[in-house]
């Protein structure tokens, strides 16, 4: 019976990130790479997957030394936690894939301030078990991919006709340029939180 | 009581800080090789870019200053090819620059890596910048920035709007590594 409940409920904790307290949507976390990297959904992707790799890493350390850290320093223990999975990222994207590191440039190191991050750590991992930890990191992961790729879809096909860089509206098609542009972010932000709050509503 | 828990404090942020060093600097190891063969890439990359005719190059030093010969396919000499570093806005600015073998003109520019503000200093890197510098004179006066027109038989480029930091950067960068390549009496 306990085991029951308790399969369920870590089902619900990889679910949660995904709509109820979707990182993004819901919870407005992280809204300096959401809007700054959104232009095309490509960046938006990349961007979704360092974050998920660092957040899923960072939980799972940070869960693993949580008795381990005394609680008076332990915001500058996860800062460097987080600094260290980031710094690999940053190198590993570097090395691999050197278009999308030009493409997203200062953005890659600035995930260490991501507040989604230093925020899970705080109110989750520090808390709880690796396996929790590792499910919540993966839910809010996707969570915030999923948001990324939402904005970034909406801003590319509006802003430039395609979607993961492949033209979708035809010719007849004239781009609304402002919606590429920093403008466009908060836009495209706007309408779809709005939207998620109507379904929510329902 | 007290005391154990500062050791303790120290104790674990240094242990932390030790470890996460040492693992930075072995993926750093790993994949050092891979990123200088990257930025080998880009460089060359950038060079054909530059020169379209270019059949060789060939790396040239002379007092401790070093660019690329390049050579089109009769073995004539096309341009000077060479890399000039400086300050942006908050930080380094890397651009490879192509000029004629006298230094009285400019041929273009290529930003090969730069961290300017996204949107507005981060239009060092666009086709509308590059064009200031296709066919620029440098003979009689280094490159200027001004707003407005710009006139490039006098050396003058057009900064970006809003980004004027970032526009006089690359000029000045530029303008440094030529005359201590002149200096060095290429």
């Amino acid at each position: 019976m306990s085991s029951k409940a308790n399969t369920q409920s870590s089902l619900q904790e990889f679910v949660k990130g995904l709509w109820k307290e979707n990182p993004v949507l819901v919870q407005l976390l992280g809204m300096c790479p959401v809007l700054a990297v959104t232009g095309t959904v490509v960046n938006g992707v990349a961007m979704g997957l360092a974050t998920t790799f660092v957040l899923v890493c960072s939980n799972l350390m940070i869960s693993l030394l949580r008795n381990f850290i005394p609680k008076q320093v332990r915001i500058a223990c996860y800062i460097v936690v987080i600094a260290t999975f980031v710094t690999m990222a940053d190198i590993f994207i570097k090395a691999n894939f050197m278009e999308i590191s030009k493409a997203l440039g200062p953005f890659i190191p600035l995930i260490v301030v991501n507040c989604l991050i230093l925020g899970r750590a705080e109110a989750f991992a520090s808390k709880n078990g690796l396996y929790r930890s590792l499910l919540d990191g993966l839910g809010m992961g996707a969570g915030f991919t999923i948001g990324l790729i939402s904005i970034s879809a909406f801003r590319e096909i509006l802003g430039n006709g395609s979607f993961f860089g492949i033209t979708v509206l035809g010719s007849w098609f004239k781009p609304w340029l402002i919606m590429i542009l920093p403008p466009g972010a908060f836009i495209a932000l706007g309408f779809i939180v709005a939207f998620m709050q109507v379904v929510k509503e329902k | 009581m007290e005391k154990n828990l500062s050791f303790r404090m120290i104790g674990v942020m240094l242990l932390i800080t030790v470890v996460s060093g040492m693992i930075l600097a072995g993926v750093w190891a790993a994949s050092e090789q891979k990123i200088e063969q990257n930025m080998e890439q880009v460089k060359l990359e950038a060079m054909q870019s530059l020169n379209p005719t270019m059949a060789k190059n060939e790396l040239t030093q002379k007092e401790g200053e070093s660019l690329y010969k390049c050579y089109d396919q009769d073995g004539s000499l096309i341009s000077y090819f060479f890399i000039a570093i400086g300050n942006g806005f908050q930080a380094p600015v890397k651009v490879a620059v192509a000029v004629d073998p006298s230094f009285k003109e400019v041929n273009g520019i290529r930003v090969l890596e730069q961290s300017e503000t996204p949107g507005l200093g981060a239009k060092i890197t666009e086709n509308d910048f590059y064009d200031n510098f296709v066919k620029l004179l440098i003979a009689a006066n280094p490159i200027t920035c001004i707003k407005g027109d710009a006139k490039k038989d006098n050396g003058e480029i057009k900064a970006i709007t809003s980004a004027t930091i970032s526009s006089k950067a690359v000029a000045d960068l530029i303008n440094v590594k030529i005359a201590s390549l002149r200096k060095a009496g290429f």
